[in-house]
Parts: structure tokens; C-alpha cells; sequence
């Protein structure tokens, strides 16, 4: 019972706010946890390691500044 | 004769089609022959024109004799994963929606394999839009292991794998989001490339994760490997997350000694659920480095490498959500059941918390190259955590019950697309099932050279890239 409940809610969030229809064939979308199971507590847990300045671009600089010194040349 | 030209190495073929003494037509028909005669009991071919290839294969040759030589891979016959496009032909990404997709644009890779002189002869069959890592595909064929039939060969490049594994190509590019080339390079025994993300231009490849994608080879040998990441390394002004860094010299890499390479060796996280067999037996390829020459060294792996897995997991699925919502609402009959449910999902991640996992890759890839590359130069880890197992026994429609296993088998792969760092898959024996195992080879950013000198330098003093799963 809790599981059609479950997939009823599911289905009414997906229609009011992603505006998928409210009859979805087969199976019907995961249920996230089961895929990205305890990700919300993951990321709880790693935010006290968030630079409140950080955003995601700075991941490419980073993989350059790591990169073998002889390929960055005059820029390392 | 033509078993004898199948044989060769991408490397070799590309050397004899030089010097005249083989043709791009014979290496052209002995891989269409080979594709006539295996193709079909793989399913790893998702359209092949013969007519076609031979008559590039022809025009090489003419080429060539006339002194005009495009490029090393000159006449080289390859094939790639159903997502490369090429203006005006097909591209079905594994898909019944894109099932009939002509792109207007073609690819940089093989724009760039085009410009090398490498013939593109057939397309190779895929999990539906790239994303799942056993190679089930429910709405197109799902390509066979060669060693046995009866197995998965991995996913998402599970055409390429399987294909390249049993010589009907000299070698393919595949793309890895989570591990979509090196699971299928282990399961099928083959040689696979995770480039550096930014290493090499995902312009005009179909896009699963825009944060996570990277496209790069398979082949059987780390020289072949090396030849093609070559050939189409470097930046691309139309894809603007493409790296400006030079591409160094692969080749002359591979013959530079390693000694006095360190190689780390993790004490913590990489092995945790990994089945004693296979660890087994990426351990023992320690052995044969060492011989070689390198330094193995301990490292601990930070903690926060155990949040990176289901990071990888959210990233991928709302970027994949992001792009096929139109689909997902005006055709969800046409996906298969597992793409559209896990693609879906993506749809309720948080705005927020997908920001926060991308904003922590920053702080994680710092912690973990300290603690790394600090210390090595190289990080030795396995690839999958179980022996293959059966197409049957993984099929979540029959079996829903491997659920658990298909979420742990990107323990070891999905935090390097994370962290965006190079990784280097290399075949290392054979369980006790007779399928094939590997392990990873994972280099700081950009030194794709360093794991091609390494994987070389195992590869030279070990037989398993040598082995034929079928006659």
C-alpha cells in the first residue's frame, strides 16, 4: 500500500512541478532513492567542506593546475 | 589470409597499409568478413555497408599509390559506438528514438580520425543512450561477450567492446560517463582509454552528462590505444570545455622506462567490495609491474572518495534527465523500461543539491591528488567488483534482485569521472568462469602518457591482450 501511495505522490510532484503527464506507462520513473540512495545525507554531511565562494567552474582550472608541469609550459 | 590480417594489431595494419604491403581493401574485407561471420551471433553491429567501406578502402589505396598519405592511420579500418555523429548517416544512439536521427554535423573525433586517414566502415551497437553498465539494451540488440555468449560485455560501449575483442575491427571510441568503456574493455579483455575530461572534444558525440562525458578508445593493445588518442587529443574551439593544454607525444612515451615509477597501491575504499577472485588477480598484476621496474607505494584514500560514487550517480541522471525531458514526456513508451525509470529519476533532483555536488568536485579532486599524486605518480585499482556475470542472471526484468550489485559495480569507476582523471584499463587473467578481469590504471590530469607508458611496459611482459576469444 505505501508503495502505490508512494508512486501516486511521485506521479502528482512529476505533473505539478516537471509537467510530466500524470499517466506514465511501464514501471514509471525510479524512485530516486533507490538510485542516488542517501545522497542528501552525503552532501549534509560534506557542506561544512563547501567554500562559501566555490562554484562549479573552478573544477576545470583545477584539473589544468594539476596538470604535468611540462604541459603547461609558461603558464605553470 | 584474411584471418592472418584480422590478427594484427591496429598498429601493425596501419604499418603494413604504409608500406604497400597489405591493402586497405584486404584489411577492409577481412574485417567485413569477420563481421559477416560473428556479427551476428555478437549483435554488436548496428549497420555495416560493405559496398561502402570497400570502396573508401579503394580510394586509400589509390591515394596511397599516388604518394598522398592522409595520415598514420592511412586505409585503417574502425568502426565506433552508435552516438558518433556523421553529417547526412544515421546515428541511433541504441535508441528507437533516435532511431532514424540524421545529424547535420559530424563529429571532432572522427572529423579528426577522417583527417588521420582512418576509414569509419560500420556503426557499433550500444546501451540505450549510453547509459547503463551491464550493455542490457531493451529496446535494441545487446551485444554477447565473445569469450562466452552467455555474457554481458559490459556497458555502455558494448558493441565496441565486444567487436574489437573478436577482431572485427582494428579498434572504436567509446564514451565513459560512469564507466561505459572501461566495464566493457574488462569484460571483454580489451584495452580502454577514460581520457582526462577536456582531453578530447565531445562536439557532435550524443551527450548523456555534460559534467561527466568523456570520449576515448578501444583497442587491443596499448600502443593501438595510444595511436588513436593521438590522433584525436587536443582542444577544439567548438567545444568549449576542451582542454588548451598540448597533447604530448604518446608514442615515443611508450618506450621510455618505468622505472622508477611509483605506482600507489590504496589502502582503503578501492577494495572493499571487491570479490576476493578478481581481487586476486589485479593484485598479481602489481607483480609483473614490479618486475618492470616500479616503485609501489601505500596510499590512503581520503574519505570523502565514498560520496562521489552516488554523486556521480545524481550529476548523471539530471543531466540526462535535463536533455530527454521532452522525450521522457511526449515518448516514454519508446524507452526501454530500466532508461526511462533510471533517466527519470533525475527529474527530482533538488536545483540545489546538484549545484552542491558539482561545487564539492573542486575540494574533493584537491584532497584526493594530494593525497595521491602526492605520493605517486600513478593510483593501481580494479575495475569491476565481481567476475562477469550472465546476461540472465543480470537482467533486472527477470532478476530485479541484482539491483544491488549493478549500483556497487561503479565502486571503482564512477568516482574517476568525478574527479575527472585519466584512467587506463588493461586486461590482467581470466576468472574462474573464463571471462576476462582488469584493472585501472588512474593518472593526475592530462598524463594519459604516463598510463600509456606504464600499461605498455605491463602489457610487453604479459600475453593477455595477445589471447583470441574466438577463431
Amino acid at each position: 500500500m505505501d508503495n502505490v501511495s508512494n508512486r501516486a505522490a511521485m506521479t502528482t510532484w512529476l505533473h505539478r512541478y516537471q509537467g510530466m503527464p500524470e499517466t506514465i506507462t511501464g514501471d514509471g520513473p525510479t524512485d530516486p532513492s533507490r538510485t542516488t540512495g542517501g545522497i542528501g545525507d552525503l552532501l549534509q554531511a560534506r557542506l561544512g567542506d563547501l567554500d562559501f565562494d566555490s562554484e562549479p567552474a573552478q573544477f576545470l582550472r583545477l584539473l589544468h593546475d594539476l596538470a604535468p608541469v611540462e604541459l603547461r609550459g609558461d603558464d605553470a | 589470409m584474411n584471418q592472418d590480417i584480422a590478427d594484427l594489431t591496429l598498429r601493425q595494419i596501419a604499418e603494413a597499409i604504409d608500406d604497400k604491403k597489405i591493402s586497405s581493401v584486404e584489411a577492409t574485407q577481412a574485417c567485413l568478413d569477420r563481421m559477416a561471420r560473428h556479427g551476428p551471433a555478437l549483435d554488436c553491429i548496428a549497420d555495416v555497408e560493405p559496398e561502402t567501406a570497400l570502396a573508401a578502402a579503394a580510394t586509400a589505396d589509390a591515394e596511397l599509390a599516388a604518394g598522398d598519405r592522409r595520415g598514420p592511420l592511412h586505409g585503417v579500418p574502425l568502426a565506433h559506438k552508435d552516438m558518433y555523429y556523421r553529417a547526412g548517416r544515421i546515428s541511433g544512439c541504441g535508441s528507437k528514438i533516435r532511431a532514424d536521427f540524421r545529424p547535420t554535423e559530424t563529429s571532432a573525433i572522427l572529423e579528426r580520425l577522417d583527417a588521420a586517414g582512418a576509414l569509419d566502415i560500420a556503426r557499433l551497437n550500444m546501451v540505450e543512450f549510453a547509459l547503463g553498465v551491464t550493455g542490457h539494451n531493451d529496446v535494441m540488440p545487446t551485444p554477447r561477450n565473445p569469450w562466452n555468449t552467455d555474457y554481458i560485455t559490459g556497458g555502455s560501449s558494448s558493441g565496441p567492446g565486444s567487436a574489437v575483442a573478436a577482431r572485427l575491427i582494428y579498434g572504436a571510441f567509446g564514451s565513459d560517463t560512469g564507466g561505459s568503456i572501461r566495464f566493457p574493455a574488462s569484460c571483454c579483455g580489451v584495452v580502454g582509454m577514460k581520457p582526462t575530461y577536456g582531453r578530447t572534444s565531445r562536439r557532435a558525440a550524443m551527450p548523456l552528462s555534460h559534467s561527466l562525458d568523456t570520449l576515448g578508445p578501444m583497442t587491443r593493445t596499448v600502443a593501438d590505444n595510444a595511436l588513436l588518442l593521438q590522433a584525436t587529443a587536443g582542444h577544439d574551439p567548438r567545444d568549449p570545455t576542451s582542454s588548451r593544454l598540448p597533447v604530448p607525444d604518446y608514442m615515443a612515451e611508450l618506450e621510455r622506462s618505468v622505472g622508477g615509477l611509483k605506482i600507489g597501491v590504496p589502502e582503503n575504499y578501492f577494495y572493499d567490495p571487491v570479490e576476493d577472485e578478481v581481487a586476486a588477480l589485479v593484485r598479481a598484476s602489481l607483480d609483473v609491474l614490479t618486475a618492470a621496474g616500479v616503485e609501489l607505494t601505500p596510499v590512503t584514500i581520503p574519505g570523502s572518495i565514498t560520496a562521489t560514487n552516488a554523486m556521480n550517480s545524481l550529476i548523471t541522471a539530471t543531466e540526462g534527465a535535463s536533455l530527454h525531458q521532452k522525450w521522457l514526456q511526449e515518448r516514454p513508451g519508446d524507452y526501454g523500461r530500466q532508461t526511462f525509470s533510471r533517466m527519470s529519476s533525475g527529474l527530482y533532483t533538488p536545483a540545489t543539491r546538484y549545484l552542491q555536488a558539482l561545487r564539492l568536485r573542486p575540494a574533493i579532486l584537491a584532497e584526493f591528488a594530494e593525497a595521491v599524486f602526492g605520493v605517486a605518480d600513478v593510483l593501481h585499482i580494479p575495475v569491476m567488483i565481481d567476475p562477469v556475470p550472465t546476461i540472465a542472471e543480470s537482467d533486472l526484468a527477470a532478476n530485479p534482485g541484482f539491483l544491488e550489485r549493478i549500483t556497487a559495480m561503479g565502486h571503482c569507476t564512477r568516482p574517476i569521472n568525478y574527479l575527472g582523471l585519466p584512467s587506463l584499463t588493461l586486461p590482467c587473467g581470466f576468472t574462474a568462469n573464463g571471462l576476462p578481469t582488469a584493472f585501472q590504471l588512474v593518472g593526475r590530469p592530462f598524463d594519459e602518457a604516463t598510463l600509456y607508458r606504464a600499461g605498455h611496459a605491463y602489457e610487453r611482459d604479459t600475453d593477455w591482450t595477445a589471447r583470441r576469444p574466438i577463431s
